[in-house]
């Protein structure tokens, strides 16, 4: 099988040959990694044996580009305009602080800060359409379809709550939610524009997945009351998969925390994968057995507790449960629920691809 | 004095009714209820709140906003306050070292603020010896570290440890709070207890402060 062969049967509930393995690791520790194993020994986890998936998706666009863009590659939304030696502006004006380490950064200035319903109109949103938005082109996706690849496409920042709350201040979007709903709703539209635009070039590139991500729970709660998620951001999502649906017929969405709660509403919205089942504080097995007929369950392995602390037990018997319970009838991709942190010790890292390799192969035991 | 008022002030309140907390706080004031009785009736809508935050009947979204409402009404209320309704005790707070996260900092904090805690607040980033510095100065019996990243909270460690070179570890609480936060560390770095969210910290700070701390 190859992996559009394998990702088509196991999106469609069925069982593949072996189950993909989606790791993420934090700079800090592909660094640790680098240093203890040396260049050879990385090639065995290349993404390209274990996932193998090309991405397509927007970037900044020429215009702004050419003033004088940095790219502080270990930095979520790392790529920008440098204000001071720490500082970066993105492509909304929205600045972050990056850290001594450079490998994170923070929400320092909100452009929305001030704005309301009115001066919203005087704020430029980001043009999807802007010349060198998408750099990749339908044939590039033709041939990596051709190669083999799934691809999948995104929209290269979070969706509608973390880039409205990146805009406005955390604090005031929440303070909105309840004193200011016009200029929410309002805030919600113009994302959508944005988003919808980059929808349309994504189908129009013909990507066998979308991924959506937009971080709206805590590890004991949502963020955004479900009520209050339900009357301005979820339209927002509908909207915007009726866009990509029926072209595009796997959509992801992640986010951090316990969502258990909008599970129902992401599948009526045509969500169909879920990311990144934080093991912390969701059961992989609750959600196999109460959406596993609808939803692929991407992800599912501890990087707060079983990685860092457990022992190279542990961290086996974690990834042959998880299997075990999530891997029966297709509809998995095992993955790490977020970045593998620098305080994870190498031997459990190993331990967790070893037991991916013994135990991700079907039929399984 | 019409208990009337102070009713429907916290109902105001625990609905985070915007419009109608204003105009309550003011009559409440305007017919003299006592303003320690206004606060405590506030305090208890606070409880209320968090009570409905432990039931998932509320969010961190409502949280957030009961306690800019509280903020805002305290604001109000500290001017007719008399100077012996002093506060239920200090507290420094902060996000631990090479951990940038604050919005669970800020739950916390105006929490704590809407109990009657005084907060000294140091931000995010915080070095070990800051957290000590700052509650040797204010005379702070609590330290409250908030931490999300499994990285970093590990430097809750040595806070303990500078707490106890300067001789003020009984004098001291120490709790952690935060996604990263777990049963276990209260053994491994020697604080008095790690909590995973802010409702649950706030239980046990008020439980400290009711038995007098030590």
């Amino acid at each position: 099988m190859n992996w559009r062969e394998r990702f088509l049967t196991l999106l469609e509930h069925e069982e593949p040959d072996r189950i993909p393995f989606d790791v993420w690791c934090s700079p800090a520790f592909l660094v640790k990694l680098r240093n203890q194993l040396g260049e050879e020994k990385l090639v065995n986890f290349s993404r390209d044996l274990w996932l193998g998936i090309r991405g397509a998706g927007p970037t900044v666009p020429e215009e702004f580009a050419r003033k004088c863009v940095v790219h502080e590659p270990f930095v979520h939304y790392g790529t920008g305009i440098r204000v001071d030696q720490d500082t970066i502006e993105d492509e909304w004006g929205i600045r972050r602080r990056l850290t001594a380490t450079r490998t994170e950064s923070r929400v320092v200035y909100s452009p929305l800060k001030d704005a309301d319903a009115e001066s919203l109109d005087n704020y430029l949103f980001s043009d999807p359409n802007a010349p060198g938005r998408l750099r990749m082109t339908k044939d590039e996706v033709e041939k990596f379809k051709e190669e083999g690849y799934w691809v999948v496409g995104g929209f290269g920042i979070d969706t509608f709550w973390c880039q409205a709350w990146y805009l406005r201040g955390f604090k005031q979007l929440t303070i909105d939610l309840y004193a200011n709903p016009e200029f929410v709703e309002k805030l919600m539209g113009k994302l959508l524009g944005y988003y919808e635009g980059i929808g349309k070039h994504l189908v129009e590139l013909g990507v066998d997945q979308v991924n959506m991500a937009d971080d709206v729970a805590t590890q004991t709660e949502m963020i955004v009351s479900p009520r209050l998620w339900r009357k301005y951001i979820k339209p927002c999502y509908q909207k915007l998969t009726n866009i990509l649906r029926p072209k595009v017929k796997y959509i992801k969405y992640h986010s951090d925390g316990d969502i258990r709660l909008i599970i129902p509403d992401l599948i009526e919205m045509d969500v169909n994968i879920l990311n990144p089942i934080q093991p912390d504080c969701i059961d992989p097995a609750e959600l196999k057995s109460l959406y596993g007929d609808r939803l692929t369950l991407w992800g599912g392995l501890s990087v707060q507790d079983t990685l860092p602390h457990g022992t190279v037990n542990d961290v086996e018997k974690e990834v042959k449960r998880t299997i075990e319970s999530c891997a029966p009838g297709g509809g998995f991709v095992l993955g790490t629920s977020n970045n593998v942190t620098q305080d994870t010790p190498i031997e459990n890292f190993l331990a967790m691809y070893e037991a991916a390799e013994k135990y991700g192969r079907y039929p399984i035991r | 004095m019409k208990p009337d008022v102070l009713d429907r002030l916290k109902k105001a309140l625990v609905e985070l009714d915007l419009v109608n907390l204003d105009r309550l706080v003011n009559e409440s004031l305007s017919l003299g209820v006592d303003t320690m009785k206004t606060l405590d009736v506030l305090r208890s809508g606070m409880e209320e709140i968090g009570q409905r935050f432990e039931n998932q009947e509320y969010f961190v979204s409502e949280l957030v906003m009961a306690g800019e409402l509280m903020k805002k009404t305290l604001n109000v209320l500290k001017p007719h306050l008399k100077a012996e309704d002093r506060g239920l005790g200090k507290i420094v707070l902060g996000t631990i070292i090479g951990d940038l996260h604050d919005i669970g900092k800020e739950i916390i904090k105006s929490l704590l603020i809407s109990s009657g805690f005084e907060v000294y607040d140091l931000g995010i980033d915080v070095p070990p010896e800051k957290f000590v510095e700052k509650a040797k100065e204010t005379e702070a019996e609590i330290i409250g570290v908030s931490a999300l990243l499994s990285t970093s909270i590990a430097k809750t460690a040595d806070i303990v440890k500078a707490l106890k070179d300067a001789g003020i570890r009984d004098d001291v609480k120490v709790i952690v709070g935060g996604a990263a936060a777990r049963p276990w560390m209260v053994e491994k770095y020697g604080v008095d207890a790690a909590v995973y969210d802010a409702i649950k910290g706030l239980e046990i700070i008020k439980r400290w402060q009711r038995r007098n701390i030590h």
